[in-house]
């Protein structure tokens, strides 16, 4: 452009005809973002209309009907209370996703507030990040263990477990961008027209680490709905007969031989919703990141 | 139009400002004083590392610490001493009353609002307009700085515009406030040459026309001929010489400052090697107790190695050279 400017009087410039949403174009035109848009929308349909999609009470108990396989009647099968499998995963759907969503919330929030602090106020960096650093020494999973088994096991404790285990993760990756973000001109432009540092971390730091945080974001759904399931498996999340993936699974595999339906239709469920949300990532990814930007 | 009998609008006394680094501590800026006078032009000149950018940096409290620190003199503006006022009062008169543009228009805006956005965010936050109040002196802003169809361009991002339209914008975020002061600090060296003219023309239009005092920081000799009342010469920290703009360029007192003009390609003379001052200028960590020029000084002698000679006045100019005589005999090559 400098040698445009150059090449013609300044007068002569006109404004470029403005493309909208550049960033959604190219998404669109990724096509394993597509397929992750499509995997996952399917289990967001599911849960967003699981009322509507369900006829029977995912917990009415049906012995006459149990171990029927998938079909015409039953498109999911029955379990062995004879309980209708779509319904169960349908409702569990809903609930896998909740407990992601309630966690890339809390996770968005602590991580970015912790980053923000550790990568701007470099005296706070080294007391905020031991202590994540401690938090990330355990394994994700025994540690989720740990603090649901000493809250309790229920949903709302395994959102609070999942985003104490995720957040220093988060953080890391908030910090990373602030302290690169931190020395760019513009930063220091804004300090000379008199911002503080308010201002400044919030209006003009953030907003230029939201494109890894994102991506982050959703790599961190995709990991907690799959913890989720390890923890309901193991008793730790939400309690029976409330359907989850993971107790529906937990139930179903004593019956595995007789009754694979009931274990696979959910673990497909799970595998579909972390592919779908990776590839979404992923896709994210590639768009957003500005040193690929440059050559597109 | 030279330093008169008028109170300047800032004055810097003994300005210093240490950099703490791996190989230990230096002043940058090492006493700086000069006085800059209301609707005055100062150039400050020198080569990269001479402290020029870090004088700019120190007189609005924004050398990063670590590792910068001021450690001594005074920042006198409206009567306060803008090195000892505390962070709060000093963001008020950053941008509002002392205004600063950097070198790199490229990277010296936010990349993800829209240039309106910025210069509106500028005028919201010191004049407390509302949004459209500052809508509306954003675009009367774009077109005073020359940006063609102000209105539209106020939406477009910064990556949509070259670097002349770029430092414009920014030439336009620091009048937004009516500063008093224009620090710019080399505002055209990263712009191509003929964008550099334009610029300049635009910031000499725009002085003239709000009457606001500029400390012009460049490495360009013509820039400064040009376009600055008076010169300030510095060299590895310090100001080596000082004074008018005309009779800087007749008759340079200081060695360097012979040096610096003696580079200049000469248009008329033969064309030959350019000279070149021998050596570099010294590393910060190995200064000895003399001139720090004396190195690299063809006047030198022992006495010039035993102290830094201080800066020297003499009506309107000063310099900081024992060999210096100001009615030196005419340079054979004028720039």
């Amino acid at each position: 452009m400098a040698s445009e400017a150059l090449a013609t009087p300044l007068e002569a410039v006109a404004a470029p005809p403005k493309r909208r949403f550049p960033t959604l174009r190219r998404l669109l035109r990724h096509k394993l973002f597509l397929v992750g848009a499509l995997l996952f929308g399917i289990v967001l349909t599911a849960a967003l209309f699981a009322d509507f999609l369900i006829q029977v009470d995912p917990n009415r108990i049906s012995i006459r009907n149990k171990f029927r396989p998938p079909g015409s009647e039953w498109i999911f099968g029955t379990d062995n209370f004879g309980r209708s499998q779509w319904s169960r995963v349908v409702k569990g759907a809903q609930l896998s996703l909740a407990i992601g969503f309630g966690v890339v919330l809390l996770n968005a929030l602590f991580g970015t507030l912790l980053g923000a602090l550790a990568g701007y106020f470099r005296a706070l960096d080294n007391v905020l990040m031991r202590i994540m650093d401690a938090f990330m020494a355990f394994p994700v999973i025994l540690l989720a263990i740990g603090i649901t088994a000493a809250l309790g096991p229920g949903s709302i404790n395994a959102v609070i477990a999942l985003a104490a285990v995720y957040t220093p993760r988060t953080a890391r990756i908030v910090r990373a961008s602030v302290l690169v973000v931190r020395e760019q001109a513009y930063i220091e432009a804004a300090r000379a027209m008199g911002a503080s540092h308010a201002r400044i971390l919030l209006r003009h730091v953030l907003p230029n680490c939201m494109a890894p945080l994102i991506v982050q974001l959703t790599f961190i759904f995709a990991y907690s709905v799959l913890s989720e399931a390890v923890l309901s498996f193991l008793g730790l999340g939400a309690e029976p007969p409330t359907p989850t993936w993971g107790n529906i699974i937990a139930e179903g595999r004593l019956y595995i031989r007789e009754a694979p339906w009931i274990t696979l239709i959910p673990g497909l469920a799970l595998a579909m919703t972390v592919l779908g949300l990776n590839l979404l990532g992923d896709g994210l990814r590639d768009v957003l990141d500005p040193r690929l930007k440059v050559q597109q | 139009m030279s330093a008169g009998e008028r109170t300047p609008i800032l004055s810097v006394r003994a300005l210093t400002t240490e950099l703490r680094t791996e190989g230990g501590r230096f002043h940058a800026v090492d006493s700086v004083s000069f006085d800059l006078f209301p609707g005055e032009v100062l150039g400050i000149v020198g080569e990269s590392g001479c402290g020029k950018s870090m004088t700019a940096l120190s007189i609005l409290g924004l050398v990063p610490r670590p590792p910068g620190r001021i450690v001594a003199g005074e920042v006198r503006f409206e009567g306060r001493d803008l090195v000892r006022l505390p962070e709060r009062e000093l963001q008020r008169v950053r941008g509002a009353k002392i205004a600063m543009i950097f070198q790199e228009p490229m990277s010296s805006l936010n990349p993800v609002f829209t240039i309106g956005e910025q210069i509106a965010e500028t005028l919201r936050h010191h004049e407390r307009l509302g949004r459209r109040a500052a809508r509306e002196r954003a675009v009367e802003l774009l077109a005073k700085v020359g940006i063609p169809s102000p209105a539209e361009r106020l939406d477009s991002y910064p990556h949509e515009l070259s670097g002349g339209m770029r430092q414009r914008v920014m030439i336009a975020i620091a009048l937004a406030c009516n500063p008093k002061v224009l620090l710019a600090d080399e505002p055209t060296t990263a712009l191509d040459v003929t964008i550099q003219a334009q610029i300049l023309d635009l910031l000499q239009r725009l002085q003239a026309e709000l009457g606001m005092a500029v400390v012009l920081i460049t490495h360009d000799l013509g820039i400064v001929a040009e376009f600055a009342h008076r010169v300030l010469v510095m060299y590895a920290g310090r100001v080596i010489e000082e004074g008018p703009v005309e009779a800087i360029f007749e008759s340079p007192a200081h060695p360097y400052t012979q040096g610096l003009l003696a580079s200049l390609p000469d248009l008329e003379g033969e064309i030959g090697r350019l000279s070149a001052i021998p050596g570099s200028v010294p590393q910060m960590g190995e200064l000895g107790p003399g001139c720090r020029f004396a190195p690299r000084c063809g006047l030198v002698e022992p006495a010039c190695l035993a102290a830094d000679p201080p800066l020297a006045r003499t009506g309107a100019r000063a310099v900081a050279c024992r060999r210096a005589d100001l009615a030196a005999a005419p340079r054979e090559r004028v720039a």
